[in-house]
């Protein structure tokens, strides 16, 4: 917007980073490295003995225990409507409220199925939520719908109000080919199940060797520039090393993707409140704003209550193990 | 809680470097405005991180040792499923370096074969015999292939010129 290079301190980097080249980078390299450790390489394959009759045998299970679906679901759509709040948490929301209501406390965490019933219908539960602030505010809910930003992005549609009535033909089809997609992949993965399971036979070293390969070529291909297959890579590494210290890779494409559009946005914002009413009146005043703001507010303040609350609970578990141990040694 | 610890001071000094780097400017500081701006947020929020994990020299101890068993403790210290293998992985870092280095001088996909069939010698559980070399390169050959098929012939996609492919 200003015309002005910055932070570029490599010829690779003058181009900015590529999302694609970020992408690959930060999703697949890091898979790959890990795939060399190695924790995963104890023979090199890894073996599945195939069950028979296991799909009516688990939605025999599944519907059994009504409860822990209907909880898990329902935080499902609640935690996807949230913007940039991700299945990890839907599932962890919902495994905790089935554990609280249920009768079987003392089984969870020792492979109570209703657990596992939770969190993994929480998690599947807000995929399609997750794409309500993703079409609405042009704020991914999960990192399935921050690619999913990035390729509308990269088709020219920026998502926001405009997008149901400028592209309204691009935004159904989108939603319906979701609906239908639901349905196809019910169908082809309960076939290709059973063929598709032959993948996991291929050793780990090949699987790495052919990712990096493909890597590099899908990342050069987008604009035949070896600088991407640079930034690529560079990304991976760093996000291998950063992955082992809790760090993810669905913040930082956040990041890359919603940068620039709230740059260039705050920008323009700026330039009009200097001819106006001033910064603080243009984005701290008006309804919308104020709403706006609390939400952002109430978020970072909710995340940091939590994780107080964690760790008041972790230490509470911390004084009772000790407690435990001291009356076992006879202290 | 260690890896917390980790992430708020990687946070504090990734935002003091960025502002120092977005405050030394000749011209253009305009351009650096929101980049400071957030920059400011990391820092409160790396700093408040830092602060509610409490007990700094203690940190300081751990993240030490912590680095110190990250960088050497390769075989038998820590737990394992948590420590990268990093001399494991050195062979791989120094195939990509080459791999990237040399791509535009020798050939894409002469590269892309010699790194793919180099990764599953090197990186093969077994003792590599000239059986699994064989078998290797057969695979690698195969693979190139189909790579050379999808982007060369049906993409289209034009690799930079070198010795060879």
């Amino acid at each position: 917007m200003l015309g002005v290079e910055r932070y570029n301190y490599s010829e690779h980097l003058g181009g900015g980073i590529n999302i694609i080249a970020a992408l690959v980078g930060l999703f697949a390299i890091p898979q790959v490295l890990s795939m060399l450790t190695p924790q995963m390489l104890p023979g090199g394959v890894q073996k599945f003995a195939m069950e028979t009759q296991s799909v009516m045998t688990s939605i025999k299970e599944t519907m059994l225990r009504w409860k822990a679906l209907t909880i898990g679901s329902f935080i499902g759509v609640l935690v996807g409507l949230i913007p940039g709040a991700g299945g990890q948490i839907a599932g962890l929301v919902a495994y905790d409220q089935t554990k609280k209501m249920s009768r079987n406390k003392e089984m969870f965490g020792k492979g109570e199925p209703a657990g596992v019933i939770a969190a993994e219908s929480a998690n599947n539960a807000m995929v399609g939520p997750s794409l309500v602030p993703l079409l609405t505010l042009s704020v991914p809910g999960s990192p399935t719908a921050a690619v999913l930003l990035g390729g509308l992005l990269i088709h020219g549609l920026f998502p926001g109000p405009a997008l149901f009535t400028d592209h309204a033909p691009v935004v159904w089809t989108f939603i319906n080919s979701l609906l239908v997609g639901q349905l196809l992949m019910c169908v082809f993965g309960i076939m290709i199940a059973r063929y598709s399971r032959f993948v996991m036979d291929i050793p780990e070293f090949y699987m790495a060797a052919a990712i990096t390969v493909l890597a590099v070529f899908g990342t050069f291909s987008v604009q035949n520039s070896f600088s991407d297959v640079f930034v690529m890579m560079t990304l991976g590494i760093v996000m291998y090393f950063a992955s082992k210290v809790g760090f993810s890779p669905s913040p930082v494409v956040l990041g890359i993707i919603l940068g620039p559009i709230a740059e260039s946005n705050f920008l323009q914002g700026k330039m009009i409140a200097e001819v106006g009413d001033g910064t603080f009146n243009y984005f701290f005043g008006g309804p919308l704003n104020i709403v706006l703001v609390a939400v952002v507010v109430l978020s970072i303040g909710y995340s940091a209550y939590s994780e107080l609350q964690l760790k008041r609970q972790q230490r509470m578990a911390q004084a009772k193990d000790d407690s435990t141990f001291d009356i076992e040694e006879g202290v | 809680m260690l890896a917390k610890r980790l992430i708020a001071i990687g946070g504090l000094a990734l935002a003091l470097i960025l502002l120092l780097l977005g405050s030394e400017v000749e011209y253009g500081q305009e351009a650096y405005f929101f980049p400071n701006l957030i920059t400011y947020f990391l820092l409160v929020f790396a700093a408040a991180m830092l602060i509610s994990e409490g007990d700094l020299l203690n940190w300081l101890k751990e993240v030490f040792d912590f680095l110190w068993r990250w960088m050497f403790g390769i075989v038998g210290e820590g737990d394992p499923s948590r420590w990268p293998d990093t001399v494991r992985l050195i062979p791989m870092f120094v195939l990509i370096f080459l791999y990237l280095y040399l791509v535009d001088i020798v050939g894409m996909y002469t590269m892309s074969f010699v790194t793919f069939l180099l990764i599953t010698i090197i990186y093969t559980p077994h003792r590599p015999r000239s059986r699994t070399v064989v078998k290797s390169t057969i695979i690698a050959l195969l693979f190139m292939g189909v790579i050379y098929l999808i982007f060369s012939v049906l993409l289209q996609l034009q690799t930079p010129t070198a010795w060879l492919i």
